[in-house]
């Protein structure tokens, strides 16, 4: 009994440890999902609740200029402001139907505190531009953050619409977890159309009483969705039925309108508008979000200031007006003071802001700051819902998208949707030859001489010149798909593919157990090119180089004057300086200080006064001095020089060594040292021993000191000039000479220039040292000014400009018939389609799943490139390149097309074979099923679905992927996502062969019935009723098979000898138990290899034939060679 | 005496008439039992004879024949009762569509009278497999 409970007892736990197990994993599989779910609202949540740090400091900066309005404070700083987007028909100016407004904003704060806003509704100023009486306020205020900041929309500069298009088109927000933008949230919000089932569009409706919320953003994108899912074709208007959601008259006409935002907090006593205190509610402290239209409302015209206060704190100021993305600016025009009330048409009562575009009369006015595209009626660039659709038309189309189920999805795109047109660039080069002019370009250009800020000639500079901001330009890349583009061409393409995939379904459908043919899948995709030729700037352009050019040439001029005056005053006496006109005042050349030789020298150097020693510029040895000079030895030879930049004299027909690089060659004429400047000796880095053949007998200096009269007589015929450089020193005296100079001299340290003096030439030209002792200290020397150099420097770069800008307007004049003759690439590379196709199988009972790549037989059917060109010119002279400026647009696009078809089969072979009796299927046969011939051959490729499967449709058991579409995957996705995933069905029928087929199979469906031989299909009345199919498909098989089978009639073939007879009697009842043990080795089911066919009929087990059954089993089954010897067929 | 005669009678009749019972009830449950595990292993058998690859190719039930015979002899020596002697007949077996008659022969043995005597029972089952309509 004990025993009996512990095994009870035992069973309870090893039963109750799995049980309890399961139901562990069943919580956390419930607990998972639940977290799942939770999530999901905690990162709606989360992004609505992103706490935006506030910077105090600006926002108390903003609220000190508020000192003197007390209406309101700021509530987030200027660069949280947010927009409004609405989505508009422009021809019309009306709110699509079915929409509603987006808030974008910068800042978050807490949800509690967004929906603690106080807000007019998501309308925007086509709501008000009929007037309002009194705009109500509530509260329930909800705002999308996006992940990359809003981009100012007034600036000093005015606002770069191009980058607020781009911001649209490409910054993100978060958006259900994950990040999107505006576009992508209407379209991937929207993908899960459960949550619209059965709604129509009338979600919107601008002003009503529901906040736009999620849900709005979701109606907003279905109504995007639809627009896509009923497009016809590319640019057509859309086909729709009077019973669809709503009439749209045409796709593109529809833009965004971006409106700013603004938040601020009212305080106690806030004078206007009344509603704001209103029915004994004081809003004092509250927050409120308003457009600039409405924000105009609240801040009249008397109290400007403390809106300008506010608002110019919040970056928009006063904007009642509205930024249409589409390129048609609204012009809204103001009075410069207040506007009548006669001419408000914005809110009734209001005299506010005056809001009619129709009077142009009015001056257009721009009330505290500058207003976006209002002040020179400048389209903006903006972006267009064209442009928005385009992304996500390359989408299968409903009537061409295989449909195997209603409520499947067909084809779905990609998530994320295709990735931006940008261009493809690779190889080769193209674009134009020609810089940019831009300022670091021309800087490049002329290097970085300050010639450019000096007083000898500033260069005229332009800001922003011919630069555009053009995302998809593709001047500049090296793009080998659109051709050589000029930069006066921005080149933009867009390719769009429309495709057309086969059609599952009742129509057509694949057979289990058959081959099939899977076609036509049909892509016609094109590539369309345009540019439009920016004559403007090529004018300007030319013009700026023209300009350039003529300034660099009088540079150039003067340079060439000042470098051959210089020139001549190096070659002169000292005396020619006295002409200090040529060098008027001081000048900074080159890191050269020029004397102004007329002004008196400065005199207040006090004897303790030390400095840098300037560079010494003396007057040298006379003739006669260096006579008899005795520091000068004849016929030595010398080893010059010693050091970098040493320099040993020597005299005429010496023989000098040099073995020092940078060693220089010196002349002596008549004792006079000469530099030419330019010849060196030996000019490199390795040290080497030259000998070298002067001119002259080489001297060595002496250690005696030279000739009082060596330095500082300026006023000598003949004297040059030394230049000491390094040290300290002091002022020493003041020597005037004659009525223009002044000449003072240094008296130089103790230890200063001991052994060098370094020579300088006026010209500023290389320094060199002379090796000499020579105590100047008590030397009476005069020093002048150093030599800055010459201009030699500034004649090459003003050549150097000169050349390049009449290059440039040789470029320039090539470059318009480049651009016009601009062609598109049509050779290489061509469009095409990337693909991926799979066929699932599944071969039961053993659920083996595996996958088929199926031959792929393409046809491309090339349409061609079709060129049109539209050369438009107000005069007969446009191939005179002065005649260009009258040129006004240059229209050139180029339109490329193919159609490919694509046709999908099944590898020869595959899975023709059906393995025995297991039903799995095979490519090939291995050795063992190749001699036991258990297996069917099908003969031809077989698409293998699992018999249990076979009945009805499915999905899913084919699929294609296309991950790239276009020329160069332009539709495609980045990362091998696809691009469409199409998911075929399969009608799940057998091929019928044979007599008895099922056309219409039930599937792998049968009952077992045991029957009563003389009345098989009895009905409940008595009678017969139809047997089923597979009693019914051959005539006469119920008489042939059961009420006469084995050639006698019903139970009469219990008297006939049995196929097979089993004795298990006497000694034979143990067979039973090795039948049992025989069970325990072997599964039932396994019986494959126990079997042996003649191609899958015949079968024979080996197991009936086995020692097992010795004395067992007899019968006329078991007869060899005979498998019909009991008279009985199969 | 009488009355003790009378009692002893009544044990007797009554040890008889259990006898009895039990050898009845013992012949009925094994026809029972042979019944029950004929239908059950002839339908087991009849699945597991089913040719897939022959449905894959025509959508018809087919069944092997030794595979039936073989499913079904491993089948009821499962569950078959080793004190009792088995003769097992296919009477016939068709492949397409399927159907089987198949006979279960056993033999019961019992002593109530004195005398030993065997008692054959026998089962017949005929069963097909049959599609929806």
């Amino acid at each position: 009994m004990d025993k009996s409970l512990k095994k009870i007892t035992k069973y309870l736990l090893v039963a109750f440890i799995p049980l309890s197990i399961i139901y562990l994993l069943s919580l956390i599989n419930l607990g998972t999902k639940s977290v799942y779910v939770a999530n999901t609202f905690r990162n709606t949540e989360t992004e609505l609740s992103l706490a935006a740090q506030v910077d105090a400091a600006q926002r108390e900066q903003a609220n000190a200029e508020l000192q003197n309005c007390p209406q309101c404070t700021v509530t987030w700083v200027k660069s949280h402001q947010g927009v409004r987007i609405t989505l508009v028909d422009k021809t019309t100016g009306t709110r699509i139907k079915g929409t509603r407004s987006v808030d974008y904003s910068n800042e978050h704060a807490d949800t509690s505190f967004i929906s603690s806003i106080y807000f007019h509704g998501y309308n925007s100023k086509l709501d008000y531009i009929s007037g309002v009486a009194s705009p109500s306020l509530r509260s329930g205020y909800s705002v999308l953050k996006p992940i990359g900041s809003l981009p100012r929309l007034v600036s000093e500069n005015k606002t770069d619409i191009g980058s607020i298009n781009a911001y649209l088109k490409n910054t993100f927000v978060n958006f259900d977890g994950y990040p999107t933008n505006l576009l992508r949230l209407l379209r991937d919000v929207g993908e899960d159309k459960t949550t619209f089932s059965g709604k129509p569009l009338g979600i919107a409706g601008g002003g009503s009483s529901n906040p736009i919320g999620i849900s709005g953003v979701k109606n907003l994108y279905q109504y995007l969705l639809y627009f896509y899912d009923n497009m016809s074709d590319y640019g057509v208007e859309l086909e729709l039925t009077t019973n669809q959601w709503v009439e749209i008259e045409g796709l593109f006409n529809y833009a965004f309108i971006v409106e700013p935002v603004v938040y601020f907090k009212a305080r106690t006593g806030l004078l206007a508008p009344t509603y704001l205190i209103n029915g004994g509610t004081d809003y004092a402290g509250r927050t409120f979000a308003v457009t600039a239209t409405e924000a105009a409302y609240i801040f009249p015209n008397s109290h400007k200031d403390c809106l300008a206060g506010v608002c110019y704190s919040v970056t928009h100021t006063i904007l009642p007006t509205s930024i249409y993305l589409d390129g048609s600016v609204q012009n809204i025009y103001f009075e410069g003071s207040r506007a009548q009330y006669s001419e408000a048409v914005g809110f009734a009562g209001s005299t506010g802001i005056r809001f009619d575009k129709n009077k142009t009369s009015l001056t257009p006015y721009l009330l505290y700051t500058d207003v976006v595209g209002t002040l020179n009626n400048s389209p903006g660039l903006g972006i267009g819902y064209f442009d928005l659709v385009a992304q996500i038309r390359a989408r299968c189309q409903t009537d061409k998208c295989g449909d195997p189920e209603p409520e499947t999805p067909k084809c779905t795109i990609d998530d994320l949707g295709p990735k931006p047109d940008v261009p493809f660039c690779n190889t080769g080069s193209c674009g134009s030859t020609i810089a940019m002019s831009d300022d670091t370009n021309w800087n490049n250009v002329i290097g970085n001489s300050k010639l450019l800020d000096s007083s000898l000639g500033s260069l005229y500079k332009v800001t922003n010149w011919i630069r555009s901001n053009d995302i998809f330009d593709y001047r500049n890349m090296n793009c080998t798909e659109v051709g050589d583009v000029s930069f006066l061409a921005p080149v933009y393409c867009r390719h769009s593919a429309t495709s057309s995939f086969p059609v599952t379904g009742s129509s057509s459908y694949y057979y289990a157990g058959t081959h099939f043919t899977f076609d036509p899948i049909r892509f016609d995709i094109s590539k369309e090119c345009k540019t439009t030729i920016e004559t403007d700037k090529w004018e300007k352009d030319y013009t700026e180089t023209e300009k350039r050019l003529s300034i660099a040439k009088g540079s150039l001029a003067r340079a060439l004057t000042l470098n051959n005056i210089w020139k001549d005053i190096n070659a002169s006496s000292l005396d020619r300086y006295d002409s200090g006109s040529i060098l008027s005042g001081s000048a900074t050349l080159n890191g050269g200080t020029y004397c102004n030789l007329v002004q008196e020298p400065s005199t207040s150097f006090a004897a303790s006064d030390t400095t840098a020693c300037p560079t010494y510029v003396g007057s040298g040895l006379l003739p006669a001095d260096r006579a008899n000079s005795t520091r000068l030895t004849r016929g030595a030879t010398v080893a010059v020089p010693t050091a970098l930049n040493q320099y040993k004299q020597v005299l005429s027909g010496s023989t000098c060594t040099n073995s020092k690089s940078r060693a220089k060659k010196i002349l002596i004429d008549d004792g006079i040292l000469v530099d030419d400047g330019f010849e060196w000796i030996v000019e490199g880095t390795a040290t080497a021993t030259t000998t070298y053949t002067c001119t002259y007998l080489s001297a060595t200096a002496t250690t005696s000191r030279p000739n009082s009269s060596w330095v500082g007589d300026q006023n000598r015929e003949g004297s040059y000039y030394v230049s000491l450089s390094g040290g300290r020193c002091t002022p020493y005296t003041n020597v005037g000479v004659g009525d223009k100079w002044t000449s003072w001299s240094y008296r130089f340290d103790s230890g200063v220039l001991d052994d060098f003096i370094e020579y300088n030439r006026l010209d500023g030209r290389t320094s060199y040292v002379i090796d000499t002792t020579w105590p100047l200290t008590t030397e009476k020397d005069v020093a002048i000014c150093k030599g800055a150099g010459d201009y030699q420097t500034t004649v090459d770069k003003y050549t150097e400009a000169v050349q390049f800008y009449e290059k440039r307007l040789v470029d320039l004049k090539n470059e318009l018939p480049r651009a016009v003759n601009w062609n598109v690439n049509t050779s290489s590379p061509s469009i095409s389609v990337i693909h991926k196709q799979s066929i699932t199988t599944s071969k039961d009972p053993f659920e083996v799943e595996y996958d088929l790549s199926p031959e792929i037989i393409a046809t491309t059917l090339p349409d061609g490139i079709k060129e049109s060109k539209k050369v438009v010119c107000n005069t007969t002279a446009c191939g005179n390149i002065k005649a260009i400026t009258g040129l006004t647009e240059i229209y050139s696009s180029i339109y490329d097309s193919k159609n490919t078809n694509y046709k999908y089969s099944l590898p020869t072979n595959t899975n023709r074979y059906i393995l025995k009796p297991s039903g799995e299927v095979a490519s090939s046969l291995t050795g063992y099923y190749l001699t036991s011939g258990n297996y069917i051959d099908i003969e031809y490729p077989n698409y293998a679905i699992s018999p249990n499967s076979l009945t009805g449709f499915g999905s899913g058991s084919i699929t294609l992927e296309y991950t790239g579409i276009g020329q160069n995957n332009h539709l495609g996705r980045a990362c091998g996502t696809p691009l469409y995933t199409c998911d075929y069905s399969t009608k799940k029928i057998p091929d019928c062969v044979g007599d008895g087929c099922d056309p219409t199979p039930k599937g792998f469906n049968y009952v077992y019935r045991t029957i009563d031989l003389n009345n098989p299909f009895p009905f409940t009345d008595g009678t017969n009723r139809q047997p089923g199919y597979n009693w019914r498909a051959i005539p006469n098989t119920v008489e042939n098979v059961i009420t006469n089978n084995r050639g006698v009639t019903t139970d009469n073939v219990y008297n006939l000898a049995p196929m097979y007879s089993f004795d298990f009697t006497g000694a034979n009842r143990l067979k039973l138990v090795e039948i049992r043990n025989y069970n325990k080795s072997y599964k039932f089911k396994n019986f494959e290899g126990n079997i042996t066919c003649k191609f899958g009929r015949e079968c024979r087990s080996a197991f009936l034939s086995s020692n097992i059954f010795t004395n067992v089993i007899k019968g006329c089954g078991t007869v060899k060679d005979n498998f019909f010897a009991c008279n009985k067929g199969v | 005496m009488k009355e003790a005669f009378w009692g002893m009678m009544v044990l007797a009749l009554s040890t008889v008439s259990i006898s009895f019972i039990i050898f009845f009830q013992n012949i009925t449950t094994t026809d029972e039992h042979n019944y029950y595990l004929l239908k059950e292993t002839t339908e087991a058998a009849m699945l597991d004879a089913v040719d897939m690859a022959y449905y894959n190719r025509t959508t018809l039930i087919r069944i092997d024949r030794e595979v039936f015979v073989e499913s079904f002899i491993r089948r009821f020596a499962e569950h078959a009762n080793l004190g009792n002697d088995y003769v097992i007949n296919f009477y016939d077996i068709n492949e397409t569509p399927p159907k089987v008659s198949v006979e279960v022969k056993s033999k019961q043995f019992g002593n109530v009278t004195g005398t030993f005597e065997s008692f054959d029972i026998v089962n017949r089952l005929d069963a097909i497999l049959e599609t929806p309509y």
